[in-house]
């Protein structure tokens, strides 16, 4: 019997001691939920072996962009990679939804059919010679495979589609900076982390937006990548050199277009949120959302002092997931925040302590730092888990 | 609305857009008018996209005064049109416009202006890959022993396509069966 299993049968002991429940409702949850405990890990293998299934052909259709098909005609190769391409979807739909005998395998096709379509794109550029500054293929791809995630309602798709976004949003934002920032390391830092801390908040309120309604199931999956996304710019932006050296430009408006852009797609998410869901639901959202702006704003406005809200941002946030992890019995909240407090800490060791310290010592001082860092960490993690666990029983 | 329908309206838009990309290169290569180009090719390496042959065009990098707007005016990111003559071995470009021109008989590439300073405008005309079969010899090693130039289909709205490289004249296919395995 598996820990969470045990867990809910103790509960359910409880309750009938308690006189909650009688023996036989107690046996009727158990065995239901017995039910359902089986039915989900049987999904998830089935799953996950069908999603790796198709993973593998997927990367093995977009290797045979690297070989031209000399032997083949124009139309040959494109007739082959409609072909291969329609007929994934049509499996996908048979074997998923009319007849559906096996959703599963049938999810595992229309996600493959997915991840062709980007392959399709390739083969199509290299049919005919296509190139392009900006990945507007890639836009394409995303913005056209959304809506089969919205129909199909599966968290697989979710993590594909999320993946080919975020390359698309780091892809774009590249292009647009190479071609303004030259070689300004404050620009380029802004440029990127500030996209990526509003698409935190952007899909941070897209799980407020899904959560409760038809689409439920997927939120846990577009709440992955938040506290990743939105640690990037409070970290990069925390370093001291970049604001204080002198450069050819300060960094516009223009610069941070893509950010900007981003932003304002978060902020109407905000909007979504606070008016479907309830100004409480918009919360974690808002809050990413403000973090983000200041940030950009001091970018903008006062370049030195971007070092100092950076920090504040990222040592204040980390303490500000332990508290919450704690208050909220969500022990993964509190394992970020103890590894961005650390990061931030070492982060700082480097940055300023490094230069006066010599060969020798440097690598002692920092062998010993991360030795205590490791020991208190896995000290305090232990001693919250357990909080934790007491609070939620 | 049934399942069977949402389901295709989701999928059918992704395929009606590859097919919309294939169509208009097709398009273009079979409307457009041939003009050879001089190309500054070389032999990248892309594990994403397979081998190709990095072909930018000679004309990306022009002399500011054939900006025929006023001088600073365009931005970066904005379409411009580059008018080219007929020469030997292969066409020049003749001046920048703002807007596409006017005659029938002229020939004008489109481009996407990426920076200018007050001597050059660098061009982007989004037609410097040429796919190459993967087993396929190098025609720019060594650097400079042949000319190669690319053979660009232009329509009359001055969208372009590459249809073929030309190695030392001949067409990139015959010349790369004749190299030694």
């Amino acid at each position: 019997m598996s820990r969470v299993r045990s867990r809910i049968e103790a509960a359910l002991a409880d309750l009938e001691r308690a006189g909650t429940l009688t023996p036989a409702q107690r046996a009727l949850a158990s065995a239901r939920i017995a039910q359902e405990l089986g039915r989900d890990r049987g999904l998830d293998l089935t799953a996950i072996v069908a999603a790796f299934g198709a993973v593998l052909l997927a990367a093995g259709f977009l290797y045979l962009i690297g070989y031209n098909w000399e032997l083949l005609s124009k139309s040959a190769k494109l007739a082959l990679v409609f072909g291969i391409w329609i007929g994934l979807h049509v499996a996908g739909y048979v074997l998923s939804e009319r007849p559906g005998t096996h959703p599963r395998v049938g999810r595992a096709l229309t996600l493959l059919g997915v991840l062709a379509f980007g392959g399709a794109l390739g083969l199509v550029a290299q049919i005919y010679h296509l190139s392009a500054r900006y990945p507007h293929a890639i836009l394409a791809w995303w913005g056209l495979s959304v809506p089969v995630v919205l129909v199909t309602r599966s968290r697989a798709l979710l993590v594909a589609v999320i993946a080919i976004g975020l390359l698309w949003a780091g892809w774009h934002t590249g292009v647009w900076l190479e071609g303004r920032a030259g070689d300004g390391t404050p620009h380029w830092l802004s440029g990127f982390t500030l996209v990526a801390a509003a698409l935190a908040a952007l899909l941070a309120g897209l799980a407020g937006l899904a959560a409760g309604g038809t689409y439920d199931r997927l939120q846990p999956v577009l709440r992955v990548p938040v506290l990743a996304l939105a640690s990037a710019a409070p970290f990069a932006l925390a370093f001291h050199d970049p604001w204080w050296d002198s450069w050819p430009r300060a960094v516009t408006v223009l610069d941070l277009a893509p950010a900007g852009a981003a932003l304002a797609a978060a902020a109407g998410a905000v909007v979504l949120v606070a008016w479907r869901r309830g100004t409480a639901a918009a919360r974690d959202p808002a809050l990413l959302l403000a973090v983000a702006v200041a940030l950009g704003g001091a970018v903008l406005v006062a370049p030195r002092a971007v070092p100092v809200l950076a920090n504040l941002a990222l040592f204040g946030g980390a303490l500000a997931l332990v508290w919450l992890g704690v208050r909220e019995a969500r022990s993964q909240l509190v394992t970020w925040g103890m590894l961005l407090f650390v990061a931030g800490v070492l982060a700082r060791y480097f940055e300023y302590l490094w230069d006066k310290l010599e060969g020798a010592y440097a690598f002692l001082a920092t062998g010993s730092l991360l030795l205590v860092a490791a020991f208190l960490f896995e000290n305090r993690r232990r001693a919250l888990a357990a909080r934790l666990r007491e609070v939620s029983r | 609305m049934s399942t069977g329908v949402r389901y295709w309206a989701a999928i059918v838009p992704s395929f009606l857009a590859v097919a919309a990309i294939a169509l208009q290169a097709e398009w273009t290569l079979r409307a457009g008018r041939e003009v050879l180009l001089e190309v500054r090719a070389y032999d990248p390496m892309d594990a994403l996209s397979g081998r190709y042959l990095a072909v930018p065009l000679a004309i990306e990098r022009l002399p500011a005064e054939r900006f025929s707007g006023p001088p600073g005016r365009s931005a970066a990111g904005e379409r411009v049109w580059v008018r080219l003559e007929p020469g030997e071995p292969t066409w020049s470009a003749a001046e920048i416009l703002a807007e596409p021109p006017a005659g029938a008989e002229l020939v004008a590439l489109r481009a996407t202006l990426v920076r200018q300073d007050p001597r050059e405008v660098w061009l982007d005309y989004e037609l410097d890959r040429f796919f190459v079969p993967q087993e396929a010899a190098d025609p720019t090693l060594p650097r400079g022993a042949r000319r190669i130039v690319a053979v660009v289909r232009v329509t009359r709205d001055g969208r372009g396509a590459l249809a073929d490289l030309l190695v030392d004249g001949e067409r990139y296919a015959a010349w790369n069966a004749r190299q030694p395995r």
